[in-house]
């Protein structure tokens, strides 16, 4: 049987196939895994990646790279990353799984921001796994308000011309009239469905005639009969008494939401001010609105690089353990989508146990340098590996130009909801020169200090960014033509800051973050800026103001007069019923009491 | 050229004498997995395997191959559809594909690919109205265009053919 059914000649055949399929995988692996690593880093990166060498250690179960570099996508001249040789000690078991686990990364002579012997090639943004992390950067860094900064004098308040149609109070103000008036149809429409009048009148009736009944007359049916009759009637005036009890509730939470909505036109009637001021165009003299003019998009350009990291880090590690649906590979054929099937207690798809790496800092022209860095624990299924991952980096560059550098951050992907927290702090950077919006000067900051915190939660941000230059310097821009009074007045203020001391805060979430930008200079410019034009500022201000009051408060006051009203209503027809309701129970309960008193004749008591 | 001189001439021959009806429809069907799923090595390592140690024709299953290439491509869509219904649109089957997910060499297959589930499931799923189509398919040819076709030029050249005596290593026998 077994003879028909396998060809057993065919064996050294077929071994002889397997060998050479063997063979040619050992003779091609090399090949085969630098094309990889290329095509990988590529997809991952949006930029060009090269690999000089890639060699399989299968005895030693490792792999090495040799002339790895990522090329920075911003600036093809220059790469963002380059390793002279990396060695990755694998856990072979995990490949038979299609896992990649790395025991342990060593990475030596690796460079941050080196520049390349040729220009690399551009990379299609839209081909690049990091095209959505780079959009979530984006669309923080759009959702980000910054003031523009308005330093002229004041003109005339004849200029302001309000419309109508652009005051959000007045919007908000006709929204709640309407809402108002729906309310107030919506609860006396539940109102008349109490039926209120029926029940009081079958009350009133019995009452009427139980006013009349005598007990002695009527013998044990007649009273029983009455007895049942004043329970029922106790009883519907207690249901209905029920029902009034339910439409107090529902006018307490209409009343509820129609005050949200008074509230809300004094937020909207700060928005009205807001506009006004702003075709004013009046002078900023608010310190922290200054500051955030001069550094919010210097602020906003660091904080947009550190939520695009964590968009990456959330991208390629997502929290949970839900199936992961990615395009399946590229093909002849189509692709598909591969979906993959994480489980506790198994090893993740990818795990870097730990990584060191030797860096030099500073480019192609570093060499005395001192910095390593260290990654524990980076795995795309955070919630199977059950760890966070850390990672911290210490360093010092000695010589003409000192600085010392402290990062550390962890990620925890393990449960339902991500938490990104990194810090560092770097001393002794040389700070690149920035040209101050709105204002004819640049600042040359030299060498300082910068710190970075930052946490992200969920869709919870929290981070500051400190920045200290003792050493500050101002430059007027050469193309600026004549000074201004304003513009001398800012030279005078500039000239006397020796020391530059920036702190920006950034709190809300990642759709609606916030940022507050707390600056020596923009407490010197403000002060400047007031005592120069400040009366006349507060003035047009309070012109904006008084015109704006004017166009919005009748309407604005006639619908909290309405809300009140509703509110009013609400309180009076639940007052009314229930004291109605209350009168006719009471009545009731008194007849039933008065027959239990009562006796039947012959003298016998119930 | 050498190669495909070599598979007409399996072909030919099989089609002939090589091989019982059964035979030829089962290398058929074997080898049709290798053209309609789409390729990976594993799978077809498997495949060929199947191939050389089962007693089925050989060069049948370079015919299923060839033949089912196009069908492969054409029907993708529908792979594409079914391997997400049961990969993603059937959620009881998800304890299942993850213990195969985290068993080793499966997941080498790349069965967690809605177009390699899809064909992969088909192909079983068709596998033996295959074979018995083919065996039928099979029979009516030898019956009727057989014999003609062994009297021809053509087929007395082919199997003239040195290459020949290779394939004899793999007949069914």
């Amino acid at each position: 049987m077994l003879t028909r059914l396998f060809r057993w000649k065919a064996v050294v055949p077929l071994v002889v196939f397997l060998g050479v399929v063997c063979l040619g995988w050992l003779l091609f692996a090399d090949m085969l895994g630098r094309r990889a690593v290329i095509a990988v880093g590529t997809k991952m990166t949006g930029a060009e990646v090269d690999l000089a060498a890639f060699h399989v250690h299968l005895l030693r179960g490792s792999v090495e790279l040799d002339g790895l570099q990522v090329a920075n996508a911003a600036d093809l001249s220059r790469n963002s990353f380059e390793a002279g040789q990396m060695v990755l000690d694998l856990d072979p078991a995990a490949l038979f799984e299609k896992k990649l686990v790395i025991d342990r990364l060593a990475a030596t002579g690796v460079r941050i921001g080196a520049r390349r012997r040729t220009p690399a090639r551009p990379i299609p943004k839209v081909a690049a796994d990091s095209a959505s992390a780079l959009a979530a950067a984006k669309a923080f860094a759009s959702k980000v308000s910054v003031p523009l900064l308005r330093l002229t004098p004041v003109d005339s308040i004849k200029a302001l011309v309000l419309d109508p149609s652009q005051l959000k109070s007045l919007q908000a103000a006709a929204a709640l009239q309407r809402r108002s008036d729906s309310a107030s149809t919506a609860l006396r429409s539940r109102y008349d469905s109490l039926a209120l009048p029926p029940v009081l009148d079958s009350s009133k009736a019995l009452a009427a005639r139980m006013a009349k009944f005598n007990a002695g007359t009527a013998g044990v049916a007649g009273v029983q009969q009455a007895v049942k009759d004043l329970n029922q009637g106790i009883a519907r005036i207690k249901d209905a008494e029920a029902r009034v009890a339910a439409l107090q509730r529902t006018a307490a939470a209409s009343a509820a939401t129609l005050s949200d909505g008074a509230r809300a036109l004094d937020a909207a009637r700060q928005q009205d001010y807001g506009l006004a001021r702003g075709l004013l165009k009046l002078p900023t003299v608010s310190p922290t609105d200054i500051s955030a003019a001069l550094f919010g998009p210097m602020v906003t350009e660091r904080f947009q690089q550190v939520v695009y990291w964590s968009a990456l880090a959330r991208k390629y590690m997502p929290a949970g353990m839900l199936p992961r649906k990615d395009p399946g590979p590229k093909r002849i054929r189509m692709a598909g989508t591969t979906v993959r099937f994480p489980l506790l207690h198994q090893l993740p798809t990818f795990l870097l146990r730990r990584g060191d790496l030797g860096v030099s800092f500073g480019g192609d022209s570093a060499r005395d340098y001192a910095f390593t860095a260290a990654v524990q624990g980076a795995t795309s299924d955070p919630a199977l590996y059950g760890r966070l991952t850390t990672f911290t980096g210490k360093g010092q560059v000695t010589g003409k130009s000192p600085m010392s550098i402290d990062l550390g951050g962890a990620l925890d992907h393990t449960g339902p909801v991500a938490v990104d927290s990194a810090s560092g702090i770097v001393t002794g950077i040389a700070l690149p020169t920035f040209q101050l919006p709105g204002l004819n000067y640049s600042a040359v900051p030299g060498a300082g200090t910068a710190s970075l915190s930052f946490t992200v939660r969920g869709d919870q941000l929290h981070g500051r960014w400190t920045v200290t230059a003792p050493q500050v310097s101002w430059v007027r821009d050469s193309s600026a033509g004549g000074a201004s009074s304003v513009d001398q007045l800012i030279g005078k203020v500039l000239r006397g800051i020796g020391t530059l001391s920036l702190q920006a805060d950034l709190s809300g979430t990642l759709a609606a973050p916030q940022v507050a930008v707390r600056s020596n200079v923009g407490d010197a410019v403000a002060s400047g800026v007031s005592a120069m034009l400040g009366q006349a500022a507060r003035d047009a201000e309070a012109k904006a103001r008084a015109e704006v009051d004017r166009q919005v408060g009748k309407q604005v006051a006639a619908a909290k007069a309405k809300v009140a009203d509703v509110e009013q209503q609400g309180n009076a027809l639940v007052a009314d019923a229930q004291s109605k309701l209350e009168d006719q129970r009471k009545q009731l309960e008194a007849r039933l009491q008065g027959l239990a008193k009562s006796s039947l004749p012959g003298g016998i008591k119930f | 050229m050498l190669a495909i001189l070599k598979l007409i001439q399996s072909l030919v021959k099989t089609l002939h004498s090589e091989g019982s009806p059964a035979q030829i429809a089962c290398g058929m069907a074997l080898g049709a997995a290798l053209g309609w799923i789409p390729f990976n090595l594993v799978t077809a390592l498997l495949i060929f395997v199947l191939l050389f140690l089962l007693n089925v024709s050989f060069g049948a299953g370079m015919l299923g191959w060839a033949l089912a290439v196009p069908f492969g491509f054409a029907l993708d869509p529908f792979f594409d559809r079914l391997g997400h219904w049961l990969l993603i649109g059937s959620p009881g089957l998800t304890p299942f594909w993850t213990r195969l997910a985290n068993t080793p060499v499966v997941p080498l297959t790349n069965f967690n690919n809605t177009v390699v589930l899809g064909a992969l499931v088909s192909w079983l799923v068709l596998f033996v109205p295959l074979v018995l189509l083919l065996r039928w398919a099979v029979v009516k040819y030898r019956a009727t265009l057989g014999q003609k076709v062994m009297q021809s030029k053509f087929y007395k050249a082919l199997t003239a053919s040195k290459l020949y005596n290779y394939y004899r290593l793999f007949r069914p026998e």
